[in-house]
Order: C-alpha cells, then structure tokens, then sequence
C-alpha cells in the first residue's frame, strides 16, 4: 500500500466527500481540511507514518493535496 | 519515570518566588496590598514588569543571542508558577505571559534572523511590548474565519479590519496581526504580520473595561490602510495558524501554570484561615464541611501540576502535546475558578468583601476559561483527537 493510499483511505473514513479524491485534488476546495481536521490528520501522521513535524512544517502547501502531504511524509522519512 | 524536579529546577523556581516576593508584593497604604489600590484603579503594575524584565522573566525562553536567558519550556513553567504562587497582580502576570509567550516565542520561531535580532533584544529588557492581535468581533472560537485582509498592492501589503480583546494593545509597541490574503482558505490564508506602534492607519482604542484581570491592559485595534513591507510577514504567507498553533501550546502550559501558582497561593492562605476562624467554640477547620472543600482545593493542585509538567515534559522533547495542552488547559482553568470559588466561600462574608482581596482571584479565574481557547472548544479538540 502506497502512502498516498493510505492518505486516501484516511480521508475517506472521515467524510464521503474523499470518494474519488485524486492526488492533486485540493483538500482545501474539497472541504476536507478545516483547521480542526489539520490537527487531527497532524497526529495521525505523526502516529502513523512514526516521523515528528516541526511547527515549521505546518505550511499550507504541505497539505494542499495528497500528493504534497505524501511528498513531505517521504522527505522527513528520508 | 521521575516525579522530582532536580536540584537546579528547585533552586530556579525558588529563586523565582523570592524575586517574586520581595518585588512583586509590596504593601500598600494600611493593610491593603499595592495590588488592592491599583486595582480600583485598573492601573498597569509598570514598574512591576520592569523589575520582571531585570530579574530575566521577559528573556526566559530566549537564546543568549538575542539577550536572553535560553531556558526550557520546563523552566518557563516552573517560573510562572513561582509567579503566581508569589505575586498577587495577576493581570501583571497575564501581561508579562501575552509578551513572553504569544510574542516573543512566535518570533523567535518563526520570525527571520533579521527580525529577531530588530525586535528581540529590545524585547526581552521590557524596552518594547509585543502584543497579539488575532480576536475579532466576528472571529472568537472561530479563530481563522477571520476579516481583517491583507491585499497585495505594488508590491506592499494593505492591512484592514479591526481586532478586539487584544492583550497589552494600550501598551505595546509591537502588534503581531494575524489577517487573511484569501478568505476561501480559510486558516490557510492567514498569515502573520508585524507592525509597529505609529504606523500610519494603525489605531489603538481606549483600554477595556474587564471583569477581572483589571491591571493587564487590554483594547481595540482598528487598522485602516496599515502599509506592510513583505518582509515584516512572521514566517511565511499563509502559516499563520501554524504560528497560532504552536504559540497556544506554549501559553497553555506557561500562563497555566501561573494560575497553578495561585491555586497554591489561595490553598495556603485559606487553610491559615480555617484553622484561625472559631465558630461554635472550635476552628472551622475542624468541621468536614470546610475541610473537604480544603483537601478538593489540594486535589486540583495536585492534579492540576501533574498535567502541566506533563506537557512542559513533552515539549521540551519535542513531543507534540495538542491533546495534553487541551486536557490542561481544561483541567486547570476550572479548577482555578473552583478553587477561587471555594476559597471565598470558606471565609464567608468576609470572602466577598473586596478589602480581603479573595474575591478578585474568583473575578481573575473566569477568563481562564475563555482566553487560550475557551473550555468548550477545549473539549471538541479532545473529543476529535479521540477519532469523534
């Protein structure tokens, strides 16, 4: 299973609205990512994938898409 | 596993609260204490916070570059709770924590090498205040949907829109503005900017009237046209909720702990009381009536440090703390309206009379449960992080 399917998984158990999210679809438009489920996709991350954000790293084009959070989830594994 | 502070962390904090107590309480006329008459007066304690910036309170988190003293979260705790247990004006102390904590940490975060060494210095010797200015009256809990726009023109940022409970407003001299570059996204468009006291556009209004913490000075902040150069952007466009993220974590370990400190202040005050107090021919402390509200008041505090040393624990590891800070937060705020609630009612009529100075704690400990993220949006990031 490939980060960005799990990414994918994630965000369909939260909403129907992830259905048939593409990886360059934007979470934001999508209404996936409010600044309550920002803090909860953190911590899943963070659990999930065993790396630690920096408070740096919690820049909005980190989590524009699914692409973009399994791009920064590669490089802090790296 | 280790409950005990070391040798150091002991002797720091002690020699916070003998600061504390030797220049933070001074008596004022006849019985009542400095603190008694300012109050009346809603008047800022400034010599206070200059004695605070001298003893190295305003520079505790700050690295030795920039003039400070390079401590850890651990130690910032440790202090403000030797603050609170030993200083009486706690709108001082919320003062002091809203410059230290949502000012000068996000700058020292995120602001660039260039804007740390411009503000930094000035700030840790109390030369310059900082403030925060993120509430509006459109935007309380819902902190992002915010109003106030940042508007690209030529080059410079435009800043509009108006801001309201905004700690240390009258006094400061530097404002950490949080506005929006696009509102469709939300907390992604926020975006923090500092601007300076006489900008042209930039208005503070007349201090607030509050129902306690009435020697911290809080207003409104109108800001019309407010020219910004991008290089006066903390971090970079659109991280203004990281910014706000990280610095609530900090405050809500820090200025928590100050009102831990006054739990114990209230606690040890209140047990000299019940055993002072004769009613029906013994100490009212004697009755079980007034000593479980004592052992309750012991409780709190005992619970209440353990979850806030908990999160400094953490986060001087580096450790995310977003659902601990939460619990804390919660946790210690009501126990500090509780504890204030009981403390008044152990000394009866005399508890609510203002000369005793008990009733103010009560006035104080309310905003603990709006400020910093009310309780009740405590309770939703609790809930959420448990998958709800």
């Amino acid at each position: 299973m490939t980060t960005e399917d799990i990414l994918k998984g994630y965000f369909s158990e939260k909403s129907d609205k992830a259905k048939d999210l593409g990886p360059t679809d934007s979470l934001l438009e999508k209404g996936l990512l409010d600044s309550m489920a920002l803090v909860k996709l953190i911590v899943f991350l963070e659990e999930r994938f065993g790396i630690v954000l920096g408070d740096e790293e919690f820049d909005p084009d980190n989590f524009e898409t699914l692409d973009a959070i399994a791009k920064l989830i590669e490089a802090k594994r790296a | 596993m280790d409950f005990a502070l070391s040798e150091e962390q002991a002797a720091f904090k002690k020699s916070v609260f003998d600061f504390a107590k030797k220049e933070l309480d001074p008596r004022g006329a006849g019985s009542h204490s400095a603190m008694f008459e300012r109050e009346k007066q809603s008047a800022f304690f400034e010599e206070g916070f200059k004695k605070c910036a001298e003893f190295g309170i305003l520079s505790l988190p700050i690295p030795e570059e920039y003039g400070g003293l390079g401590r850890d979260v651990i130690d910032c705790t440790l202090a403000m709770q030797a603050l609170g247990e030993a200083c009486p004006d706690s709108g001082l102390l919320f003062t002091v924590s809203s410059h230290v904590f949502t000012c000068e940490i996000p700058l020292l975060l995120f602001g660039s090498a260039e804007q740390k060494q411009r503000y930094l210095p000035r700030m840790v010797t109390g030369e310059l205040i900082g403030c925060h200015a993120m509430s509006e009256p459109e935007a309380g809990s819902d902190a992002f949907s915010i109003r106030t726009t940042a508007e690209l023109r030529d080059g410079k940022y435009y800043l509009n829109g108006s801001k309201t409970f905004i700690s240390n407003a009258p006094i400061a001299g530097l404002f950490l503005v949080f506005a929006t570059t696009d509102r469709k996204k939300g907390w992604a468009g926020v975006t923090g900017f500092l601007v300076e006291r006489g900008q042209k556009g930039l208005t503070v209004g007349k201090p607030l009237d509050k129902m306690g913490l009435k020697t911290s000075p809080t207003g409104e902040v109108t800001l019309e046209d407010v020219e910004v150069d991008p290089s006066m952007i903390l971090g970079r466009k659109g991280q203004g909720s990281a910014i706000f993220n990280a610095e609530m974590e900090w405050e809500r370990s820090c200025l928590f702990a100050i009102h831990l400190g006054t739990m114990q202040r209230q606690l040890a005050t209140t047990v000299a009381y019940v055993k002072d107090r004769k009613q029906f021919g013994q100490s009212i402390g004697s009755f079980q009536a007034v000593s479980h509200k004592i052992a309750d008041m012991r409780v709190r505090i005992e619970l209440g440090e353990l979850i806030l040393y908990k999160v400094a624990w953490m986060k001087s590891r580096g450790m995310r703390a977003s659902l601990e800070s939460a619990i804390s937060k919660l946790f210690v705020s009501e126990s500090y309206v509780q504890s204030s609630l009981d403390a008044v009612q152990l000394r009866g009529g005399y508890g609510y009379m203002s000369e005793y100075e008990v009733e103010r704690d009560v006035r104080d400990a309310i905003g603990s449960r709006i400020y910093s993220g009310t309780n009740e949006i405590q309770k939703n990031i609790i809930a959420s992080l448990l998958g709800l």
